[in-house]
Order: C-alpha cells, then sequence, then structure tokens
C-alpha cells in the first residue's frame, strides 16, 4: 500500500496527537523502527555502547548540578 | 508521486538516502559530535543485505513529496502477538523497518534542522490503522533504537516491554488496544 503526501485527507484522524508527536520526533535523532536491521544483523554495537558512555557523564551532571 | 514499498525497494530508497548518510557523516566527522550525537542507524547499509531483503515477508507504505521519499515503513501482520496484559497471544502489526530521510534528520550538533516534520508520526499512524483495519484492534508492536525510545514511548503512547536478547537487546514496543483507539479516534 502506498501514502502521498499530497492526498492527506484520511491521514491526519487526530491532530492533536499529530502535532505532539510531530514535537517528540523532532526532539529525537532517530525515529527508527529497528526490527529487520536487528535481524540482518546491521545495529551497531559499538556505537551504540559509545553513544551510552558519551551520554551518562551528562545525565550525571543533569541530576547533580550543585556538584 | 507515490511508491510501493517492499522489502527489496530499500536498495532504491538508499540510492538516494546514501549520498546524505555520506553528508551528513562528513559534517559529523569535521565537527567532532560526541557519539551520542549522532543518529544511530547512521551507518545502515541496506544494498549489503540485499539477497535476506528478497525472503523479507513484508508489505509497507511510503511517504513521498517533492518526487523524494521522504520516509518509508515495512510491515509484518499477523506474524507477531501481542505481549500485553488481556490481549496477550493476540494478533498484531509488526513494524519491521520505518525511518524517515536523512535530510529530515534534526541534528543539532552540525546545525542541520529537518526538511519536513510530521513523517514518523504519519507512517505510524498508518500502521495503527492498518492494524485496525485487518481486525487486530489498533495493536502495533516493534523494536526501537536507543534513540528512538523517546518518540516510541512518549510521543506515540506504546509500552516498553525491556530489551529483546533476541534483537540485539533493543527496546520492545507495544501499542495497546486502547491507546490505537485514542490514536485513531475512533470510540466504540
Amino acid at each position: 500500500m502506498t501514502m502521498d503526501m499530497n492526498s492527506t485527507s484520511d491521514a491526519f484522524p487526530f491532530p492533536e496527537w499529530m502535532r505532539h508527536a510531530a514535537e517528540v520526533e523532532e526532539t529525537c535523532l532517530s525515529v527508527a523502527a529497528a526490527g529487520l536491521a536487528a535481524e540482518l544483523g546491521m545495529i551497531d554495537q559499538e556505537l551504540m555502547r559509545k553513544s551510552r558512555e558519551a551520554s551518562e557523564p551528562v545525565a550525571i551532571t543533569a541530576a547533580h548540578p550543585a556538584e | 508521486m507515490a511508491l510501493l514499498v517492499a522489502p527489496e525497494d530499500l536498495l532504491t530508497l538508499e540510492s538516494v538516502w546514501t549520498p546524505e548518510r555520506s553528508r551528513i557523516l562528513l559534517e559529523i566527522a569535521r565537527a567532532g559530535l560526541p557519539y551520542s550525537e549522532r543518529p544511530q542507524s547512521l551507518n545502515w547499509n541496506w544494498r549489503a543485505k540485499a539477497q535476506h531483503l528478497r525472503l523479507v515477508p513484508a508489505s509497507g507504505f511510503a511517504v513521498v513529496c517533492d518526487d523524494e521519499w521522504q520516509g518509508a515503513m515495512l510491515t509484518k501482520s499477523g506474524t507477531h502477538f501481542s505481549q500485553l496484559g488481556e490481549d496477550h497471544g493476540k494478533p498484531l502489526v509488526y513494524i519491521d523497518f520505518l525511518e524517515v530521510a536523512p535530510w529530515n534528520w534534526t541534528i543539532p550538533g552540525i546545525g542541520q534542522t529537518r526538511k519536513y516534520g510530521l513523517i514518523g508520526p504519519h507512517l505510524f499512524e498508518r500502521a495503527v490503522r492498518q492494524s485496525w483495519d485487518e481486525g487486530f484492534g489498533g495493536r502495533v508492536g516493534l523494536h526501537a533504537l536507543p534513540q528512538s525510545v523517546p518518540f516510541y514511548g512518549g510521543a506515540c503512547w506504546m509500552t516498553p516491554l525491556g530489551p529483546d536478547v533476541d534483537f540485539e537487546n533493543l527496546t520492545y514496543f507495544e501499542l495497546s488496544r486502547d491507546n490505537a483507539e485514542r490514536i485513531l479516534e475512533r470510540h466504540l
């Protein structure tokens, strides 16, 4: 089945939810669903690990701003 | 322009998206962005998996605007079953793949703002509607990248069911029938 952004007559049944979801979408670096990528071995565990390591010190700083 | 999406169409998609991925990768390298600020799907290479894609039993959807693929999604219908509450064991629509075009990623570290928004919500809502239309009550399941967790857990009202060891420890999410009805605004 196919969608076209130019024919959206029934594509936005809940504008309020859609607006909220779009706002969250913009704050995310990715909105990817990755089941197929995982099945085909395309998840870069090294990148995940480095990403986690890089974000942890930021989280600690945010949790203890006075320190 | 409207396009039919099948698993092997990811190869066509990649021929368009790969140059953009390369450009972003270069800008990220120049800016010295930390790993936490890099999109976690940046390294996906569907061309290397072409042989496998032809065997994937999925159908899908594309969002096309300005004659460009703005996003795409592959779904499997009735092959996965709910792990949630009273609907446990009932079939659902599983989103095997959902991705928006690289030019629609907002990457603050390199000053990139998305060209089009709403692509992710648009595709997700379509999967919910597919589930409803096929008699699955709007139930949807998927595995999310860590960077996608706030989107599916926060914006899409899905329930996180923890890391799945069979899927590279990605978090498995499900949308309940109740929340599907809220999204579709169909109250029985």
